[in-house]
């Protein structure tokens, strides 16, 4: 399940100046992208950029991705073993006594093309427009996107605005399911649906984001950036997959142990916001970039997100860059972890763990080297961890017995391939 | 929202005691010295913390660079 | 004084504080060039003339670098550059040919580095086939003096040292217009 928003973030992206380039550049990237015991992705990108003439630029992209593997469907464990029905394809899916359920039913494939035109309008003025295209099995978004970049102050200073709109239509296996209704039970004979999902055609969702930015020259090996973004998404936004489980309540004969389980619902509208601020400077050969973004919206999240890059020069035009990343965040209003059974349910409720509270971090290290004349390679291989709360300090019964957000591990590797210029 | 607008025209002016002349851009003017120079890698990490976190988004656009033509 | 066009080989450098040393800086191949540093001497000369506007007359320019730059009576076209500045690169090729085509009829070309780093310049220069001659500028004084603010700028004097055209930027589509002004300079009687 994914949004525009990520490419529109993308297209976004792309200094306001068109580089007066000669005959563009291409770059490629592979992405192979493995969770410990959960999910598995590979994704490469395709990048070309041509100037046409001495005003304009061609941009395209195309990205590939596919993904397999287990992701957690927001129920809690159980010392019994549970079963799912599963959404895509029908049947059911098997959980084992004490484990987090995870839905390991999931592949997919997904591409998208995106396509951009820069334009200078005169020397210190620039115009962007671009296009965005995506599908995948149950997923589908079209977009465009504009923005204009002026500088100022002998071009030290550049202030840009860019908009972008994006409508996303989910068609979820299965039909998008009633909020807040109970999982049907998994039959096991056939793979019919009993009552509970609506078959039928799929759910839309309008995405517009602005974003303002400032960039400045501080001095000769210093450069600075802020940039302020709002986006506003309307529609179904529901994770169609996610449940939550009713848990039996403290006072009855199996506290904590599911009782029912019933699909996530979310407010129909998100406004989103985010401040970022980055810095880059030249020391002695080196580059260190250091950035952070304040994110906050109204469903409740807020986040901080902090960045360290540092690029070490090795001989022979060689690089080294170690890269930091560091992230918190605080939880939905509506994230829980589990609903109660015999409590009134709550207009909106989601178990989904990317909602909840947690601490992540990423290490990575990157090694660029050229291989012919304007030709460079890159590897980078990267850790990321997800660490939130064991359980809500609240939990009772069999729920104190588990870790109900076990440690996410992530290992990543990629390889760039990037000519021209 | 015209508060906001201060604080720009405020950061505006404030940024026009900061700066180099144009022959003084020759570090900037480094591809390393650019913003976005490593534009897919950043694409890809918005889309891998866009999947799993629940924020996104904020890094805009760049100016910088060399300041030629 | 003829319209002997100056062998770059000929160039001695004078420092404004008038040591005299003469450079023949073949050490790479190409640029047979000048080397002129215009040091603290040119800092008293700048804020007086006021920063931003290009001098009107050659002799500016002339005097500045030591007197023995500038031909007299040529058709001069200055052109401010770095190497790490991609559209100056461009323009090289273009001032060569300008170079080959009038010189013998009167045009001069000074280009004027502003490399921080000379060494730099040099690699970038070593690097091609141009043999332009070369004013070092890593201060900047002279790109101050012309209160520069694109990289490239370029500047055409008249034969009798008047400024005639400011070009901001190298834009292969202007260069047409660039050499039909040059030839039109060029047919003009040389004065004195």
């Amino acid at each position: 399940m994914r949004s525009a928003v990520t490419a529109i973030a993308a297209t976004l992206l792309g200094s306001g100046a068109v580089a007066a380039s000669d005959s563009g550049t291409m770059d490629s990237s592979l992405l192979i992208y493995s969770e410990t015991g959960r999910v598995k992705a590979a994704e490469g990108v395709f990048d070309l950029s041509r100037p046409l003439g001495d005003h304009r630029t061609i941009g395209l992209r195309l990205t590939l991705d596919a993904l397999t593997g287990a992701s957690p469907n927001g129920a809690t464990p159980s010392s019994r073993v549970q079963t799912f029905t599963s959404p895509s394809g029908g049947g059911s899916y098997v959980v084992k006594a004490g484990e987090v359920p995870l839905d390991d039913t999931f592949s997919d494939i997904r591409g998208a093309l995106d396509a951009s035109l820069k334009e200078s309008l005169d020397r210190i003025t620039f115009l962007n427009v671009g296009g965005h295209l995506s599908f995948e099995r149950d997923y589908a978004s079209i977009g465009v996107n504009s923005g204009v970049v002026r500088e100022f102050n002998r071009r030290n200073t550049s202030l840009g605005v860019s908009a972008a709109y994006a409508h996303d239509i989910v068609s979820p296996y299965g039909g998008a399911p009633v909020p807040l209704a109970s999982m049907p039970q998994p039959n096991a004979d056939d793979g019919e649906e009993e009552e509970g999902g609506e078959a039928g055609p799929g759910r839309g969702k309008n995405i517009v984001d602005v974003v303002v930015g400032l960039t400045q020259v501080v001095d000769r090996n210093t450069i600075a950036r802020l940039d302020y973004s709002l986006s506003r998404s309307s529609g179904y936004l529901n994770d169609p997959y996610k449940i939550l489980s009713v848990v039996q309540d403290q006072n009855s004969a199996e506290p904590g142990e599911p009782a029912d389980y019933v699909y996530e619902a979310r407010p129909d509208t998100r406004y989103k916001q985010a401040l970022f601020a980055e810095a880059r400077r030249y020391i002695a050969g080196s580059v260190l970039d250091l950035s952070y973004r304040y994110f906050w919206d109204d469903w409740g999240i807020r986040s901080h997100t902090a960045d360290v890059f540092l690029r070490l020069p090795l001989n022979g035009s060689h690089a080294i860059e170690p890269h930091f990343r560091w992230y918190h965040q605080a939880q939905a209003n509506f994230y829980e972890t589990y609903l109660i059974d015999g409590q009134s349910l709550p207009n909106y409720a989601s178990a989904d763990i990317r909602l909840a509270a947690f601490d992540a971090m990423t290490c990575g290290l990157k090694y660029s080297l050229p291989v012919a004349a304007g030709t460079h390679l890159s590897f980078t291989g990267e850790y990321y961890v997800q660490m939130g709360k064991r359980g809500p300090p609240d939990a009772f019964g069999v729920l104190r017995e588990y870790d109900l957000f076990p440690r996410l591990d992530v290992f990543m590797v990629r390889v760039g391939f990037a000519h021209g210029l | 929202m015209l508060f906001w607008l201060g604080v720009l025209i405020a950061l505006l002016s404030g940024c026009a005691a900061l700066g180099v002349e144009v022959w003084e851009r020759d570090v900037l003017a480094k591809p390393e010295m650019q913003f976005d120079n490593d534009a897919i890698n950043r694409a890809l990490d918005d889309h891998i913390y866009f999947s799993k976190e629940g924020s996104s988004g904020g890094r805009g656009f760049g100016g910088g660079g060399c300041g030629c033509n | 004084m003829g319209l002997r066009m100056p062998d770059v080989n000929d160039f001695t450098f004078t420092p404004l504080r008038k040591n005299m040393f003469s450079s023949r800086s073949g050490t790479k191949t190409s640029p047979l060039a000048i080397v002129i540093l215009v040091l603290g001497s040119l800092a008293a000369l700048a804020p007086s003339a006021s920063a931003g506007k290009p001098p009107k007359s050659i002799a500016v320019l002339d005097s500045l670098t030591g007197g023995s730059t500038i031909s007299q009576g040529s058709v001069v076209y200055v052109d401010f550059w770095a190497s790490w500045c991609v559209p100056c690169r461009r323009s090289f090729p273009w001032m060569m040919d300008l170079l080959g085509k009038y010189r013998d009829k009167g045009l001069q070309v000074v280009t004027i580095n502003l490399d921080r780093d000379q060494a730099a310049a040099r690699k970038f220069l070593a690097g091609t086939n141009a043999s332009l001659p070369v004013v070092y500028d890593s201060e900047g004084g002279l790109a101050k003096l012309y209160g520069l603010e694109v990289m490239p700028t370029s500047f055409v004097y008249a034969r009798d040292g008047s400024l005639k055209l400011c070009r901001e930027g190298f834009d292969p589509k202007e260069t047409e217009s660039v050499e039909q002004l040059i030839r039109t300079l060029i047919e003009e009687k040389p004065t004195k």
